[in-house]
């Protein structure tokens, strides 16, 4: 009972705080939207309108007939027409185009003599990752150039469907922003609630009032909970907005539970609480708490495969991000966002989650006390 | 003048020095986020996770399915009985792709009745699910074409067995396709841009705080000479980061130097005096250090980061944020770490972009020293 009264104090002083920091207060506005807008609108890796350059040494209707498939293909955009191999190389070499399709002098005549031809697709590889997706995209453009030359010379005889059918589940349109955008929820929870967590202890130790609140009858743990707990509170403030946005302004649907998306939260919380306690008994002062928590969060949100996927780094890599709890926070957001996936799926992130959190938060907790003390 | 300027140097580098969390940060970060990040930003899309349900069981299916495994690009990791077993286990994110292949597919295939292969995608990593379906409908449209033309055609389309036209794809600059070669030389630009602004700008807001700007001010030495003198060791340890990731990228991850080191360190400077002058820039606006690192890192490495070609494609960006990243130095610099690396380039290549960059500089110098004089003297 004593207890509660304390923290409930310990809350409302916080919260004045909060209130009354206008910069602490900006940054809890302002960088829900600059990470909103960045990762909404910034994080694409879709390969759109890739300049191409075309070396037409036929110069006839099929070629560009051929070129004109290319320019309906939203993977490219047709740049220039080139003059030679020359300007191809140099082209290429100053980045003015991406990639070149070269259609040699006899296109015309092998496709009216049904002879073989063969086309060239040259693309800048500094991208590996594009470049291959282009790839496969113009290799699918001629394919279908090809097919439709079968056709006409099959001349009425029409081919059997055997093209396949594709059934894209999830995010039937292919765009990335759907995938993307509710890394928002899991960034701005992460960021969020370490930072204020962190800088709002260094900032007590630093004026000295920290050690005031430890000779009063207080103990470590009303301390600390009455300390985190507002920032509980803020948290799901932001849960809310964050999922408001998502479905909202960018329109992806939440095709799972919100109760089972907010239980994942609150377990996660754990681990940024952990963080920002841990930060703040080795930093002296605010701006070091802030370095610190920044590059602790950059790499574990490079870690967690919001951006690279895990499956795609090398085994050790793989291995490390087991211990990253955003990694497991991440695929419950996405999975409940795309695929609405019950509880049953995720038994790993689950597992995760309960390791990490209070282990983290003990952790913190007891250097926490240690450092007061 | 020298003389003073090599005097507030001395006592900036002091200040590195005493503090070993800067000091840490100054120096291993970079080799740290250049080892992780080139193991851990890979993008190269391999051994894609496949499930197979064949309701056909003919060796044509059969073929099907090893062309599938054969491919190098796929790894079976299941069969399933039916669609819907297929569909659970891409829920359970076992695969990324099934084929389904119908009962009737071999007697379609002989000119029966026609049953198209069906492939399911999980297309949540849009990336990944395009990638991944570019493979398997070469894979099936290629089979599928060839079997059509040799079993359906006339004389004349059988003639040039399988399709009339082919493309041939070559990829330079970059022939095996390595995401470390994308991606570390461009680290380069995010790193110095942390090491410069970033570290600049905290500075003089510290100096600022504890009242020892207002001292500096009033001692002999002038306020042009002040800011050189704090700024500089920051843009010397910038270089030297530089060269360190230039050095770890080349070693650990064979990343190549195909152009002229002399350019690229011309043009690196560039970047690291417009660097500095944003640093210089952040500095006049914040008055409390918390303020000015957070600013500092939304303003320029979250940019150099997001905006700027770095990894996402500004091309795919709605226009507004194109015109933005036309403000951020990082945009111009990163064409040039890569060029003079990956490709060779020389630098007549980057007139322009080296004379933005400058440009850039000249622009927030003036702007800060307007700043910076009303309020201190």
């Amino acid at each position: 009972m004593r207890s509660l009264r304390v923290i409930s104090h310990l809350f409302r002083k916080e919260l004045i705080q909060v209130r009354r920091d206008h910069q602490l207060r900006g940054m809890i506005l302002g960088m829900p939207i600059v990470m909103t807008l960045l990762l909404g609108y910034a994080i694409t890796r879709d390969v759109r309108d890739l300049p191409l350059g075309v070396l037409d040494y036929d110069s006839s209707v099929e070629s560009r007939h051929l070129v004109e498939s290319f320019r309906h293909n939203e993977t490219f955009a047709v740049e220039c027409n080139l003059n030679g191999p020359e300007d191809l190389r140099a082209s290429l070499d100053a980045g003015t185009i991406a990639a070149a399709l070269v259609i040699p002098a006899r296109f015309s005549t092998d496709l009216a003599r049904g002879s073989a031809s063969e086309v060239q697709i040259i693309l800048d590889g500094v991208d590996s990752n594009a470049s291959l997706i282009a790839a496969a995209h113009a290799r699918g453009i001629v394919q279908s150039f090809a097919l439709a030359q079968v056709r006409k010379r099959l001349a009425g005889r029409d081919l059997p469907d055997l093209l396949p059918r594709v059934q894209v589940l999830y995010n039937p349109e292919l765009v990335s922003r759907i995938y993307m955008v509710p890394g928002v929820v899991v960034v701005l929870l992460t960021m969020l609630t370490s930072l204020m967590t962190g800088l709002g202890l260094v900032r007590e130790r630093e004026s000295g009032t920290l050690e005031q609140l430890s000779v009063t009858p207080i103990r470590t743990v009303e301390l600390i909970l009455g300390k985190v707990l507002p920032f509980v509170g803020i948290a799901f403030f932001v849960l809310t907005f964050a999922i408001g946005i998502c479905i909202v302004w960018f329109r992806v649907p939440l095709h799972g539970s919100i109760p089972l998306l907010v239980l994942f939260a609150f377990i996660f919380l754990f681990n940024t609480l952990g963080l920002g306690i841990l930060v703040s008994t080795i930093a002296r002062n605010q701006q070091q708490a802030l370095f610190m928590i920044w590059f602790v969060l950059i790499f574990g949100i490079i870690m967690s495969g919001l951006f690279f996927p895990i499956e795609n780094m090398t085994e050790e890599m793989q291995l490390l991000t087991l211990l990253n709890p955003i990694r497991y926070f991440l695929t419950v957001v996405r999975e409940l966002f795309l695929k609405g996936s019950g509880m049953a799926t995720f038994g790993t992130e689950l597992t995760g989650l309960l390791t990490l959190g209070p282990l983290a938060l003990m952790f913190a907790g007891l250097r926490f006390s240690k450092r007061v003390k | 003048m020298f003389g003073r300027i090599g005097a507030v140097m001395g006592k900036e580098l002091r200040h590195i020095l005493r503090d070993p969390r800067s000091l840490t940060i100054i120096v291993l970060m970079p080799v740290i986020m250049t080892f992780l990040y080139g193991h851990a930003m890979n993008l190269d899309i391999t051994d894609i996770p496949l499930g197979i349900v064949d309701h056909d069981h003919t060796s044509r299916s059969r073929q099907l399915c090893d062309s599938f495994t054969g491919s190098g690009q796929f790894v079976l990791v299941a069969r399933y009985p039916d669609a819907h077993a297929a569909e659970e286990g891409m829920l359970r994110r076992e695969t990324v792709l099934t084929v389904v292949i119908p009962a009737g597919y071999d007697r379609s295939l002989a000119g029966g009745p026609s049953r198209p292969v069906e492939f399911v995608v999980d297309g949540s990593n849009s990336n990944t699910a395009s990638m991944a379906l570019g493979y398997a409908q070469g894979i099936v449209s290629k089979r599928a074409v060839e079997t059509a033309v040799t079993l359906l055609g006339t004389d004349r389309a059988r003639r040039s067995d399988g399709l009339p036209v082919s493309a041939e794809t070559r990829i330079w600059y970059n022939p095996e396709l390595r995401s470390s070669h994308f991606i570390v030389p461009a680290l380069i630009a995010v790193i110095l841009m942390m090491a410069s602004a970033l570290l600049t700008s905290v500075t003089i807001v510290r100096e600022k705080e504890t009242g020892t700007l207002e001292q500096l001010l009033v001692s002999p030495v002038r306020s042009g000479e002040l800011i050189v003198g704090k700024v500089l060791p920051y843009g010397f340890l910038a270089l030297l980061d530089g060269a360190f990731i230039l050095l770890s990228g080349a070693l650990v991850f064979g990343v190549p130097m195909r152009g002229s080191v002399v350019v690229l360190l011309v043009y690196t400077t560039f970047y690291i005096m417009a660097a500095l002058a944003i640093g210089l820039f952040i500095s006049t606006l914040f008055s409390e250090q918390r303020v000015a690192t957070f600013g500092a890192l939304v303003v320029t490495v979250l940019p150099a980061f997001m905006l700027s070609d770095f990894i996402f494609p500004v091309r795919s960006m709605p226009v507004v944020l194109q015109l933005v990243s036309r403000i951020v130095p990082a945009t111009y610099y990163i064409p040039i770490v890569r060029g003079v690396l990956l490709k060779g380039s020389g630098a007549a290549l980057f007139y322009t972009n080296g004379a933005l960059m400058l440009g850039f500089m000249l622009v927030l110098l003036a702007a800060s020293v307007l700043r910076f004089k009303p309020r201190l003297e």
